[in-house]
Formats: structure tokens, sequence, C-alpha cells
């Protein structure tokens, strides 16, 4: 194997994940894929100073993370989006989950300041460490662990998660949520 | 600055379960296939094969 297809080989393995970042970062799949591609055409022509051994993951992460950073300052000047005009654009094909649950989950993502959302996401989801992330985002790993308590607060708070150890399986809770924001909708 | 509350583990648990299946979906998607052209540059651009082996 030539060491430009082990290369490949790597960051394709890398791309699900960046993706998956990317979208919950953003919030829109469009978007979202311009950036992963943006990301990938940077990483190809900065190989030069990927560091071979250490986390090819990471190292895109950081490089997508910063795009979406300079992106995010530069839109927040051009156009405010908080009303959602983004989340109406969301589009998620028939055959994946569309579950109200999920759905909920995603815009109240999308409320959280920037930096809470990517500590959390990075940490709770891409399998991170908290030392990783720090390098991802370039602050102290303890800015990286309140964020995410933070993150997660702001998280309970808005889809009115509360401790159910007395009410038994988080399932129950859920079908009462559940219904409750069905009926609401309908 | 506002104090966070300190969050019980079934709070946090649910939280990332939550975030958890919104991203793996995604994942689960694999490599659009915009992606993996990008990605074939990094071959020899001579190599005829890498053009059509499977994704």
């Amino acid at each position: 194997m030539s060491p430009h297809r082990n290369i490949r080989e790597v960051m394709l393995a890398a791309v699900p994940s960046l993706r998956a970042f990317a979208i919950s970062l953003c919030g829109n799949v469009d978007r979202a894929d311009d950036l992963v591609q943006e990301a990938l055409l940077r990483a190809l022509a900065n190989l030069g100073s990927f560091e071979p051994g250490t986390n090819m993951s990471a190292w895109l992460f950081t490089i997508l993370r910063n795009l979406f950073r300079s992106e995010y300052r530069k839109r927040r000047r051009e156009v405010e989006d908080v009303d959602g005009t983004y989340a109406e654009q969301l589009t998620f094909s028939p055959e994946q989950s569309t579950r109200l649950e999920i759905n909920e989950f995603r815009e109240a993502l999308k409320s959280l300041p920037p930096e809470q959302r990517e500590a959390l996401i990075l940490v709770g989801a891409s399998g991170f460490s908290y030392e990783e992330a720090a390098r991802i985002c370039g602050c102290a790993v303890g800015t990286i662990k309140s964020r995410v308590n933070r993150a997660r607060g702001r998280l309970a708070e808005i889809l009115s998660i509360e401790d159910a150890s007395d009410f038994g399986p988080d399932r129950e809770t859920r079908a009462v949520v559940n219904s409750d924001l069905l009926t609401r909708r309908s | 600055m506002k104090p966070v509350a300190k969050l019980g583990t079934d709070v946090k648990a649910k939280i990332g379960q939550q975030l958890r299946e919104m991203y793996d979906e995604i994942v689960e998607q694999g490599v659009p296939d915009r992606f993996a052209q990008i990605l074939r540059g990094l071959d020899d651009p001579n190599d005829e094969s890498s053009k059509n082996e499977p994704a």
C-alpha cells in the first residue's frame, strides 16, 4: 500500500464522524457538507503539516472546527440566524429516524452557544477525551469541562429532562414527555 | 456567571444517549461520494484501477 493510499484510507475512515460533527454543529446538511469538503481540501493541501502517527481524526476535526468558527463569525455579521431559518432546511431522508425526540434534541442543541455545542459533541458523541477536545478547540481542559457541563444543564432545562431515578426507567418519562409534545403539536 | 445546577447521572445519561443517537444516525450514512472522490485524488493519477474500485 502506497503511503498516500494509506493516508486516504485513514481520512476516509474519519469522514462519517467528521460529517456528523459538522451537521451537529451547524444544523444544516448542505452547509455542513460544504464545510467537510473545504476541510478535506485544506487537509490535502496541508498534508505536510500532519504528523504521521498522530490522530488523523483530531487533526481533521481541528481544521473543520476552525473553518466553522471563522465562517460563523463572518455570518453573524451578515445575517442573524436566530429564528430557525436553517432549522427549516433540515432535510433528513424518510428512512432515517424522524423521531420527535431527536428533532427536539437537534433544535435544543442549536440554541446553545457554539462553544458549548462543539464541546458537548466532541466529548459526548465524537468520542474524544476532554484533553483531545481541548486541543481541537484550542482551550484549557477545564474550559471544555465547564462548557460541557453548561451545555448539559441548558439542554436538560430546554428539554425538561429531570432526574428520573425516583420514577423508574427512562422510557416511561420519555413516553409521557413525547405524548405531551404530540398533543401540543397536533 | 450563573452557577450550573448539579445534574443527576441519569440526566447526563439521557442527554448523552440522545446526542449519540442523533450523531450516529449521520455516521451510519457513511461517506458520500463527493468526499470519496476528493480523497481519490490522493492516489496516483495514472492508476486507473483506483477509479473503479468499490467504495
